[in-house]
C-alpha cells in the first residue's frame, strides 16, 4: 500500500507506540479505500443516519410550524456535509410587510394603497419589531394582524388577540389621520403611530 | 291638506322597527370575515352619514339594495345591541333598508378612538351569517 497516497493508513499502519525500537515488526492492517474527503480520521461509520431535528426560529408567529431542518450524514458524521435548511428564519415582521407588500401590488378587494401609507407602514413595522426583538419585549408567540386598507388608501394593520385589539392606521397622505388604537374590554383610546408605541402596544398585546 | 285636496305623492309608510328585529350587513372585504377584521365592517367610509343594513329580507336582496357587484357574506344583528350602544339609532328610509346613525368618523381626530371602540362593540353584537361569495 502506497503510504502516500493513502491519508488515512498512516493513522494506522503508521501508528507506533511510544518506546518501540524502529526494527520490531508493524501492525499490517488493511484498509480500504476511504475515497473522499483525504484527511479525516478513520472513523467508519456503517449506518447511514438521516435524523430530523426541528429548530425554532428566533420567533414563532401563530399558526406557523417550526422549522423542520434535515441534518444530512453521509459516510462520515465527523465531516459535515452542509445543513439545509429548507426554510429560513421567518421573523414575524416578515409576514407582515409581505401583507403590505401584496396590498401595494394590487389584493382583490382593496384599495391600493398610497406610497405616503405604504412607506410609513413599512418603516413603522419593520422599526418596531427590530427594536422589540433587540430590548427582547417581543414575546416568543405573536399574533399575525389582519392587513387591510380604507377606500382613501391607507393602510390598516389589525390584531387581536383574546379581549385585546390593536390597530393601526396609517393615512393615505399626510393630512389624514395615522394613529395607534388599543383597547381591551372598556379601557380604549389612542397614540400617536410610531416604531416606540408599536413595540410597546405589541408587547402590552402578548402580555410581556 | 288645506284645501281638502288630498296628497297625491305621500311619502312611503316606513316600517317600524322593532327591538329583536334582525338587520344583515353586507360584508364586502374578504379581511372582515377574518374574527379581528369584522369590525372593519362598522366603520363608516368616507362621505358616509350612516351604515347600510338591511332588514326583513335575503342576503342576496340585501346584496340588490346596497347596490353592491360583489360581497363575501354578512353579519347580523339586532336592533337593540345598536341602539343600546351610546348614540346610536337604526334610522329606516325604505321597506327593507336602514342606516345605522351617530357613529363617530375616524378620519376626525377628536372622534378616532369613540369610531373604533363603537365598531369593534358593534362586532361584537354581529354573528356573521353568510360566507358566500358573490357573485360565485
Amino acid at each position: 500500500m502506497n503510504l502516500q497516497l493513502n491519508p488515512i493508513t498512516p493513522n494506522l499502519v503508521n501508528f507506533r507506540p511510544s518506546g518501540e525500537s524502529a526494527n520490531e515488526s508493524r501492525i499490517s492492517v488493511t484498509v480500504p479505500s476511504q475515497g473522499y474527503p483525504p484527511n479525516v480520521a478513520a472513523i467508519i461509520v456503517t449506518n447511514i443516519v438521516y435524523p430530523s431535528v426541528e429548530i425554532d426560529p428566533p420567533f414563532l408567529l401563530e399558526g406557523t410550524e417550526s422549522i423542520p431542518v434535515t441534518v444530512m450524514y453521509s459516510q462520515e458524521p465527523i465531516v459535515r456535509k452542509g445543513i439545509q435548511i429548507k426554510n429560513p428564519a421567518i421573523h414575524p415582521s416578515d409576514l407582515i410587510i409581505h401583507d403590505i407588500d401584496e396590498l401595494m401590488a394590487g389584493k382583490e378587494d382593496e384599495e391600493k394603497p398610497t406610497q405616503f401609507a405604504y412607506a410609513y407602514a413599512r418603516r413603522v413595522v419593520e422599526s418596531a419589531y427590530g427594536k422589540a426583538k433587540i430590548t427582547g419585549t417581543l414575546a416568543t408567540i405573536v399574533p399575525k394582524p389582519v392587513a387591510t386598507t380604507d377606500d382613501a388608501g391607507g393602510i390598516r394593520l389589525l390584531w387581536n388577540l383574546g379581549a385585546k385589539n390593536v390597530r393601526l392606521n396609517f393615512g393615505a397622505a399626510q393630512d389624514r389621520q395615522s394613529y395607534l388604537y388599543y383597547e381591551a374590554g372598556q379601557d380604549h383610546d389612542v397614540e400617536p403611530l410610531d416604531e416606540d408605541h408599536l413595540a410597546t402596544r405589541l408587547a402590552w398585546l402578548t402580555g410581556k | 291638506m288645506a284645501n281638502g285636496q288630498v296628497e297625491e305623492n305621500l311619502p312611503e309608510q316606513l316600517p317600524s322597527l322593532l327591538p329583536e328585529s334582525d338587520l344583515l350587513r353586507m360584508l364586502r372585504k374578504k379581511a372582515w370575515l377574518d374574527p379581528g377584521g369584522l369590525s372593519e365592517a362598522f366603520l363608516l367610509r368616507p362621505g358616509e352619514a350612516g351604515l347600510s343594513v338591511c332588514f326583513g329580507c335575503t342576503v342576496d336582496h340585501c346584496m340588490a339594495i346596497s347596490a353592491l357587484n360583489k360581497s363575501h357574506g354578512a353579519a347580523s344583528l339586532k336592533v337593540q345591541s345598536v341602539t343600546a350602544l351610546d348614540g346610536l339609532t337604526v334610522e329606516p328610509d325604505s321597506a327593507d333598508h336602514a342606516e345605522i346613525r351617530g357613529l363617530p368618523n375616524k378620519e376626525v381626530e377628536a372622534e378616532s378612538a369613540q369610531a373604533e371602540f363603537l365598531a369593534s362593540q358593534l362586532a361584537r353584537a354581529a354573528s356573521i351569517v353568510d360566507r358566500t361569495r358573490r357573485p360565485a
